[in-house]
């Protein structure tokens, strides 16, 4: 009985140290799906250490900025990009892939595709949405500003979130260029990307995400910005 | 204690960890949140600047010294050269605008708290350019941002509304005139009295076969004084290429 004593003492819960961990965690983990169920979270996508492609049909923002940042990218280090934010937007298809390696298969493409098919609807909905872009094609109608369009903003001072300050997360002072404008239009855009975060709700109606060996033939959203591989709709 | 309750309580413990540790994978990165706190253009908003457009609006933005330069190159249209003698006319129109004016004695504020004087205030209407037209960037911290449309491009000049541009450039930006200029060093600058000429005729019609304006700030609305979205879009730039280098 002793010995039974003993054995408990030795590999026991001691509540009193654990209850708090126990508490601390269950608080965070309802905190954290309470914000998901919100649609409170960002949604973050980050390619590691190489840009990924984009296309849109067509990309109509509210709010909208561009401004020279500087991000963080996994395995490559610091790296300066266009910043392009809005508060509100809509789109007529969404295509984004990237190419990983892998040893046996070889090189796989990574796509995700989104829309309706039709290109006279935009009906993917998001909320401050941020693209930290690399290069970029608005063909045919091309990039279109609206309202009050200001060219050679610090790009700290672009505004594209009510309420927020620096919303684009730019360094401070000058050297960092930025457009800011009231309304905006990419039409038929193509381009290149080394992270997307969408902070507020998203919707992506007819989502599918593939991954396919090129050897099977799989194929990115584009091969050059000019081409003409059809955009998503 | 039995050998059940130490299993209960182990996984007590286990799911608790566990729950730590799905959650602070579920909490997405912020790199950007610490930079959401609020960030003044200098101590107490002192480095906006203060600028007012010919329209009469007075605007409060944090400058980023990066000069925008917009450059139309002047092509020679004579195989001769440009040897003294040899006329290079220009007689291309590959920007046009409605009307143009200058004001002069423009001083602009930085980000930085630095000041700029002896700018030239340029304000265009209906301002498109035709073909060969560049807008990138010079000064920015380590990159150059280009935006290169294939042929022509707009800015402030929708169809049935009248825009204007407001373009705080410098003293050496220069526009080269269409017939007006002859020679291959026919560069009028804003302080040339060729500019003061073509200032007089406003709502005159010009046209140019090169720009090379070094913007450091610019300002177009296409509607009212607040800036209303109107569909009549103040900047637009077809099958346009946008890299950053």
């Amino acid at each position: 009985m002793r010995a039974r004593a003993a054995d408990a003492a030795a590999y026991g819960t001691r509540w009193r140290q654990t209850a708090p961990l126990l508490l601390l965690a269950f608080l965070m983990m309802a905190a954290a799906l309470t914000l998901l169920r919100q649609n409170v979270l960002a949604a973050v996508v980050t390619y590691q250490g190489s840009t990924a492609k984009f296309s849109s049909g067509r990309v109509t923002g509210q709010d909208v900025g561009f401004g020279m940042a500087q991000v963080n990218v996994a395995g490559a280090g610091t790296k300066t990009v266009l910043a392009a934010g809005f508060a509100t937007g809509t789109l007529d298809g969404l295509c984004v892939s990237q190419v990983q390696t892998l040893p046996v298969i070889g090189d796989v493409v990574i796509k995700l595709t989104s829309g309706d098919g039709n290109s006279s609807t935009r009906e993917i909905e998001a909320t401050n949405v941020q693209l930290d872009i690399t290069q970029l094609r608005g063909s045919g109608t091309g990039i279109n500003l609206d309202g009050r369009v200001q060219i050679g903003m610090a790009s700290q001072d672009i505004t594209t979130l009510a309420g927020v300050d620096n919303p684009l997360s730019a360094p401070t002072g000058t050297g960092w260029w930025g457009i800011d404008a009231t309304a905006g239009d990419i039409f038929s855009a193509k381009g290149y990307l080394y992270d997307a975060e969408i902070g507020g709700p998203m919707t992506l109606p007819g989502l599918r995400i593939s991954v396919t060996p090129k050897s099977a033939g799989g194929t990115e959203c584009w091969s050059t910005p000019g081409d003409a591989t059809p955009l998503p709709h | 204690m039995t050998g059940t309750t130490r299993r209960w309580q182990r996984a007590w413990v286990f799911l608790a960890v566990l729950a730590v540790v799905v959650t602070l994978g579920l909490w997405p990165d912020s790199p950007r949140e610490a930079a959401h706190a609020a960030q003044a253009c200098g101590a107490g908003d002192a480095n906006r600047a203060t600028l007012t457009t010919k329209g009469g609006v007075t605007l409060h933005p944090c400058l980023s010294k990066v000069t925008t330069v917009m450059n139309i190159p002047r092509t020679q249209t004579s195989s001769l050269g440009c040897g003294t003698l040899f006329l290079q006319p220009c007689y291309q129109t590959k920007w046009q605008i409605t009307a143009v004016s200058k004001t002069s004695g423009q001083t602009l504020k930085y980000a930085d708290g630095s000041t700029e004087s002896g700018l030239y205030r340029l304000t265009f209407q209906q301002f498109q350019v035709s073909s060969s037209a560049t807008l990138s960037t010079t000064g920015g911290a380590g990159y150059t941002t280009t935006l290169a449309p294939d042929s022509a491009a707009k800015l402030g000049n929708a169809s049935g509304q009248t825009i204007y541009t407001d373009l705080w450039v410098t003293a050496d930006s220069t526009i080269n005139l269409s017939f007006l200029t002859f020679s291959c060093n026919d560069n009028v600058r804003p302080d040339n009295g060729l500019w003061t000429l073509a200032d007089l005729f406003i709502d005159v019609s010009a046209g140019g076969c090169g720009m090379n304006l070094k913007i450091r700030y610019a300002v177009t609305t296409s509607s009212g004084a607040n800036g209303e979205i109107s569909g009549a879009y103040s900047v637009n730039l077809p099958n346009t290429l946008l890299t950053v280098s």
